[in-house]
């Protein structure tokens, strides 16, 4: 218990942030994918 | 004069491209330096606060969170602006592209900030002119992201989804100001531009660093979403096909 009886809303928001910042960067990794198939198919 | 034919410049399809190609490895090295060392700092060795305790270590993310939710909408605004006034289609783009980023960090700032309000406040939510502005511009958001995902790819949507972002930027001067017009719950601000910072340095700097970190990922993620769809809003074009890896 590193923060006390503040651990669990530290924790929560840490992680908050952390799957925010990751859960874009899947997004924009699987639209990159998406949108150059769709320009290899469209040439 | 300069900047605006600069402006002009970087309005042209290609010449955006190839710009933020160039800018873009930058500012994720940034944005991932800055949210270690912001965040880490503020995890692990930033000081308790003496009346919050270790809650006060929610603030490193809220506060970023916060200030990001207002200043995407308030380059929406701005986007907006250059759609109606000049027609440049990456105007639209980004836009459009900073919509989805911009509720992300509202929803963070909500979300933080009720895990902050439990312990100090004794709840997870209150009618606050403050909170319930940020509730208001999540819902924005959610509607020119509805908005512009139903009307697609057409000309006309660049238009109505830029009137629209107009008239919900009236919701940032009431989120701005709220702590100072009303009697809120929520404290008023502890850094502003022009004024002497509140808080101690042993606190500002993983702050400083959270905030550069956040605004540097969230410009990276609006640049890569609006090179996508720039990519495919221009497929026909000779210079998109004559990209490295196509």
């Amino acid at each position: 218990m590193i923060f006390g009886h503040y651990t669990f809303y530290v924790s929560l928001s840490y992680g908050a942030a952390l799957v925010s910042v990751f859960w874009l960067c899947v997004k924009i990794r699987r639209q990159k994918k998406h949108t150059f198939q769709f320009l290899k198919n469209s040439l | 004069m300069i900047m605006l034919k600069y402006l002009y410049a970087l309005g042209a399809p290609k010449t955006f491209y190839r710009f933020s190609q160039k800018i873009l490895p930058a500012l994720g090295l940034m944005a991932l330096l800055c949210l270690i060392i912001g965040w880490g700092w503020g995890l692990f060795f930033s000081p308790a606060d003496y009346q919050q305790g270790d809650s006060v270590r929610i603030m490193y993310i809220h506060v970023p969170a916060a200030f990001m939710s207002l200043s995407i909408y308030a380059f929406m605004a701005m986007c907006a602006a250059v759609t109606l006034i000049w027609r440049i289609k990456i105007a639209s783009l980004l836009l459009k592209s900073a919509a989805l980023v911009g509720a992300v960090m509202t929803i963070l700032a909500l979300l933080t900030g009720s895990l902050w309000g439990k312990p100090t406040w004794g709840a997870w939510w209150v009618w606050d002119a403050r909170l319930t502005g940020e509730l208001i511009l999540l819902f924005i958001y959610a509607g020119l992201l509805s908005l512009s995902h139903v009307l697609g790819e057409q000309q006309a949507s660049d238009k109505i989804v830029a009137i629209i972002c107009w008239i919900g930027a009236l919701d940032l001067p009431i989120i701005h100001y709220s702590v100072k017009w009303w009697n809120t719950l929520h404290q008023g601000s502890s850094l502003m531009l022009a004024a002497k910072p509140k808080i101690h340095a042993s606190m500002l700097y993983p702050l400083l660093f959270s905030l550069i970190g956040l605004f540097c990922f969230c410009y990276w993620a609006i640049l890569n979403f609006a090179n996508l769809a720039l990519l495919k809003r221009e497929y026909r074009q000779k210079w998109v096909s004559e990209l490295e890896g196509l």
